[in-house]
Formats: structure tokens, sequence, C-alpha cells
């Protein structure tokens, strides 16, 4: 192999992230030494990234056909997949090209487009897909168009777009023109699109669906960061980190491509999949419901806020950020949230006299707010209770090394302000219910320095 | 349409113009297509908001970058990726190479230079291309293509480096001819 097929080869495996870390020094090495690699480089990622761009654009949608139904809990190597460079102005080659380019429509009219796509992809720019059917929190939608619109509210019909909740109580539900309903929570981001076919991709966070039938042919795509989940009607919830996706299914059946390898997998109802790097596939039933929970900080939690790994003086932690309510920009809280169910394990069901103790510590003695967010048994969005409101929580007093203890007995919760105007629709208590998420801030105007350690749930009062 | 309307349409359209060699520079740092893609999103979100921070005269593919730049830094935070010293060194050794060679194609050329590379797919045989799509679309290694399609790493190696300079030739043919 000759010097430039070398580093040719190294340098697209750059590109693909896939160097050692003595390849990335040498790469580093020779991009600092010599001009003429640092062309090379540059010119090589130039063409890779066209060549790629336009690959990507052709690519059938992943999972179109020869997929669903099928068996249970089989797994199948990936591979099976044709490519095919069908007409560039055929239909699926446009709703691949709209979705991966929907920021482009901003320039349709400046000619950018060839006029065929641009008769198709106006259309589509225009007509509504779906409702708005509920929402909470703090929500930024990014219209096809670029428009960024803070102010959405329920009623609105939007066409395909952005939809991103900024806050860890931030709770929006979609409805499409065929009945389908999607529902993201906490912070979330959901890219969605409906010409004949729905596409979404859940760039990270909870999303929770439930499908009517699609017409044949034409499921429901959900692409996450490491998953393309396909779905032809159903019931499942998904959550989406960088390095792992999980799909729980309650009714139906779901297939799950992992994208890392290939692998893909048939998730029948009652089971899920936690798909990682590395890890196994196959399908497990819905762990059993537990009524006891406490919070694992020593590893990152995810959620809102910064994971501090323990140190000699504290234990591992999860530390509040500042926000700022997107319709109260007067106030700054301190503000951080740690989900619950959803992960690798069982989900935690609230008995009617649980407590929950939140352990952490403060700058100065503040008041500590807490919140929570649950679900139905199905998955669906069940609504959100504050445990701080009822009995009025007393400022907590910081002890040595600036420590506080509160408690939130289940019994004094009530619904959070926020979805009071929708509680018709959603739970009165938070008995029974599954625990999703919780939340814990203050609100002193400034920073507070608070950070929780950790959160147990006793499913009796604590004496 | 006032001043700043029309700023902020001449620096949008002319980011927007950009967008495939941003989207290189994020992929050279981020070493993930869908990644990349994604911090070119966020950035286009900026330059909408912060379009009159530029100043018209200068490279909008420099400004276009450096808000790239802080993107691929928030990503990286965000999914927790390397952060290591040697990462550090490398990503800043790619910066400055972008800094330093990175041209800005004209829109009639970047469309010229798709339309060679779609035509020249079609050329490959079928195996080709489903390497390739393997490569680039489903973003897997070279033992998980080996495996998918019963070759050797080295085969794959060697297949994918054949292929895109084939590709790479006839693409390049064909705009000669054209021009």
């Amino acid at each position: 192999m000759n010097t430039n097929q070398s580093r040719d080869e190294l340098f697209e495996r750059h590109l693909q992230g896939e160097l050692s870390d003595v390849e990335k020094e040498h790469v580093a090495e020779l991009l600092d030494s010599d001009a003429a690699a640092r062309q090379q480089f540059v010119e090589l990622a130039q063409w890779d990234t066209e060549l790629g761009e336009t690959i990507r654009e052709h690519a059938e949608p992943v999972y179109n056909k020869d997929l669903l139904p099928s068996g249970k809990g089989t797994i199948e190597r990936g591979g099976k997949n044709t490519f095919l460079l069908s007409p560039f102005v055929t239909f699926a080659t446009i709703t691949v090209l709209f979705i991966l380019f929907s920021s482009l429509l901003y320039l349709q009219r400046q000619t950018f487009f060839a006029p065929a796509e641009k008769v198709v992809l106006s259309q589509t720019a225009s007509s509504s897909i779906a409702t708005i059917t509920g929402l909470k929190g703090s929500l930024l939608w990014t219209g096809n168009q670029g428009e960024l619109v803070l102010d959405i509210h329920v009623g609105r019909e939007l066409t395909g777009g952005t939809i991103e909740g900024l806050a860890p109580d931030s709770w929006f539900e979609l409805q499409f023109q065929d009945g389908s309903i999607v529902t993201i929570s906490g912070t979330s981001m959901l890219t969605f699109a409906d010409v004949g076919q729905k596409k979404l991709r859940l760039k990270q966070g909870a999303f929770t669906a439930d499908v009517v039938p699609q017409p044949v042919g034409k499921p429901m795509i959900i692409q996450t960061p490491s998953t393309v989940i396909e779905v032809v009607g159903t019931r499942f919830e998904v959550e989406a980190l960088q390095a792992f996706t999980t799909v729980n299914v309650r009714e139906g059946n779901v297939r799950l491509k992992h994208l890392v390898d290939g692998n893909a997998v048939d998730i029948p109802a009652n089971y899920r999949v936690i798909a990682e790097a590395g890890g196994d596939l196959s399908p497990m039933p819905l762990p059993a419901a537990e009524n006891y929970w406490k919070s694992q900080l020593g590893v990152q939690a995810g959620g809102f806020g910064k994971w501090l790994p323990a140190t000699k003086k504290r234990p591992a932690a999860q530390k509040a950020l500042p926000f700022i309510p997107v319709n109260n920009p007067n106030v700054s809280l301190s503000l951080l949230s740690i989900p619950v169910s959803g992960r690798n394990g069982p989900p935690v069901v609230l008995t009617p006299h649980a407590t929950f103790r939140v352990r952490g510590r403060l700058h100065d003695s503040a008041q500590v707010h807490f919140g929570i967010a649950v679900s139905y048994g199905n998955g669906e969005f069940a609504g959100m209770f504050r445990g701080d409101l009822l009995k009025k929580q007393p400022v907590s007093k910081i002890a040595g090394q600036k420590e506080f203890e509160v408690i939130y007995q289940l019994s004094d919760f009530t619904v959070d302000p926020c979805v009071r105007r929708k509680q018709d629709s959603l739970a009165r208590t938070p008995d029974g219910l599954y625990l999703d998420r919780l939340w814990v801030f203050t609100n002193m105007g400034s920073s507070s320095g608070l950070m929780v350690h950790e959160v147990e749930l006793i499913p009796g009062e604590i004496r | 349409m006032d001043d700043h309307e029309s700023k902020k349409d001449r620096v949008v359209h002319a980011a927007f113009g950009c967008r495939t060699e941003l989207l290189t520079y994020a992929r050279s740092l981020l070493g993930n297509f869908a990644a990349a893609e994604d911090a070119v999103q966020e950035a286009m979100i900026v330059v909408m908001n912060k379009y009159d921070q530029f100043q018209e005269g200068t490279s909008i593919l420099a400004w276009c970058r450096s808000i790239v730049r802080l993107e691929v830094l928030r990503a990286k935070r965000r999914y927790q990726q390397d952060m290591s010293l040697v990462q550090r060194l490398l990503d800043d050794a790619v910066d400055a190479a972008f800094d330093e060679f990175q041209i800005n194609r004209k829109h009639d050329e970047s469309t010229s230079r798709r339309d060679a590379i779609r035509h020249c797919l079609k050329k490959l045989t079928d195996r080709g291309r489903a390497v390739l799509k393997s490569r680039f679309t489903d973003e897997l290694g070279y033992k998980q293509i080996g495996d998918q399609f019963g070759m050797t790493v080295e085969a794959v190696r060697k297949a994918l480096f054949r292929t895109k300079k084939q590709l790479h030739s006839c693409v390049e043919s064909r705009l000669r001819v054209a021009s």
C-alpha cells in the first residue's frame, strides 16, 4: 500500500470515528507537520462527504419492505437490504430529501431546487399534517421553513418540523391526521414529517406513541441516534440517548434495527429491548413493577443537570443548572431532573403512602421544590404532580458540609399547576401510576448550588 | 423588505450554500454523519438568529465554521464523547487544516459534482453500491460489512478503497468532459 493510499484509508476511518488513540495521535502529528497531508485530508473529507450525502439521499427508507409482521423475538443479521438507485425524482427520494434537508426549504424560493422538486417540497411545506392536542412547559417548535416558534398552543396545526422540550417538565402531545398520537416529555427533541408515510427522528429524550394501523407498505419510521424503529400500529415507548435506546412495547409488534451492527429484531407486546453497542438485542419480558426505588447517581443518570462523579468529599451527584422558563423570563431557577422508569431497571409504581426522601447540598438554606411525571400502565402520559405545594415545604436548612434532606409524602402531592387546564384527561392523583422522572429546583433568583446525591422512594411513610 | 430582512436573507442563503462544507467539517470533528448533520442543523438555527453579527465582506464559510465548532463542542459534551488530550490535539489540527485549505464550492459546481456522482454510482456493481451504502448510510465498520457480505476485513478495506477510487476517477472525468 503506498503512502497516499495508506493516508486515505486512515483519514477515511477518522471520518467514521474508528481511529484508536495511537492512530489519532499519528493523524494529529501528520496534520500538524505536513501541509500536503492537511490539503489531502480536507479534500478527501470533502469528497467523502459529498459521496456520502449523495448515497444517503438515495438510500431506500430503512426497512421499507420485507419487514412486518413477523415472529416473536427473532434476530436477523442486517444486510438484506439492496441499495436501489431509483430515479431521482421518485416519491421515496423526495421524502428522504424532505427529512434530511427540511431546513433547505428556506431556500426553495431562491432557485436551489429543480422545478419538479420545488413543487413537491412547497406542497409538503404548506399543508398541515398534525395538530397539537396537549402541551406543557417550555417548548420550541422549528417549522420546515426555518421559523422558530416559542408561543405554540393547543389546537395549532403544524406542518412537519422539530419540537424541542426545553425543560424536565416539558410535555407535548401531537395528533396526526389519521389519529395516531405521539408524545414527548422532558428534555427531548423530535423531528416529524408525514408525506404519505410518517417519519420521525427522536434525537434525544422520551417518546411514547399510540399508532393506528398504517397504510400497507408505509409503516411509521422512528429513528433514534442508534436505532431505526418501524411500526404498523401499536403502542410503545422509546427512550433515546446517544449510547442506547430502550423500546418498551405494550401492544402490537415493533421492528427495531440497531444502526451500529445492522442487527434487527421484532419486539412483541409486553417485551422490551435495550439496544446498545455490543449488547444483546433479544427481547426481554417487560419487568414486573416495583414500589421501591433509589437513584443510582454513581453512574451518569441522564436527565437535566450536570452529573458530577464522586469525590473524596462528597458522593456522586446531579447538579442543578440555571433555567429560565420561556413563559416567565424574569424567573431564574436552579433545576435538575432524574429519569426513573424506562432504563434497565423495572418500572416503578407509586403506592398511596409512598414517600420521597431527597438528599443533597445547597450553598445556602433554601426552599427545595419537587415534582414528578407519571404515566399509565400502557405508557401514556398521565400527568405531573408537585410535592411541595399542598403542605408548603419549609425552607431546607443546611447542616454540616452544607447538606440537606427533605421528605415529600405522596399523599400531599397536588396536580402541577402547569397541567391543570388539561386535568380532565389526566390523572387526578399519582397513586398506582408509573413514575417516569422527577425534578428538583430552587427559586432564589440566583444559583443556589443545588445538587442531589440521592433520591429514595419508600413504599411506606417514613417514621 | 427592510435592511435587516434583506441582510438576513443574504446571510442565511449564503450559509445554506456552505452546508456540505460545514457538514464535512463537523463530520471531521465528530466522526459520525448523523451527529454532524445535527450539529450543522443546530448551527443553522444560530445563523438565523445571529445573522446580524456577520460582517459582510468577510468569509461566510469561516464564520459558519466557528458556529459549527461550538455546536460540535456542545454535541461532544452532550454525548460524552472522548475529550482526551489526544482528541483535543487532533480536533485542533483538523480545525487548522480546514481553516487553511477548505474552499466554498459555487452552487453550480456542487450541483454538477452531485450529478456526476449520481451518474457514476449507477455504473457500479450492485455489490459495490451495497458496500458503499453499508458504509455511508448504515455507518458500519469494516468487520460488520464483512459479516454482512461474507468478506474478510481486508477484502472490505480493498473493495471500499477501489470502489471509491473508481468513483472518484469517473466523477473527475465526467466533470472534465462537461467543462
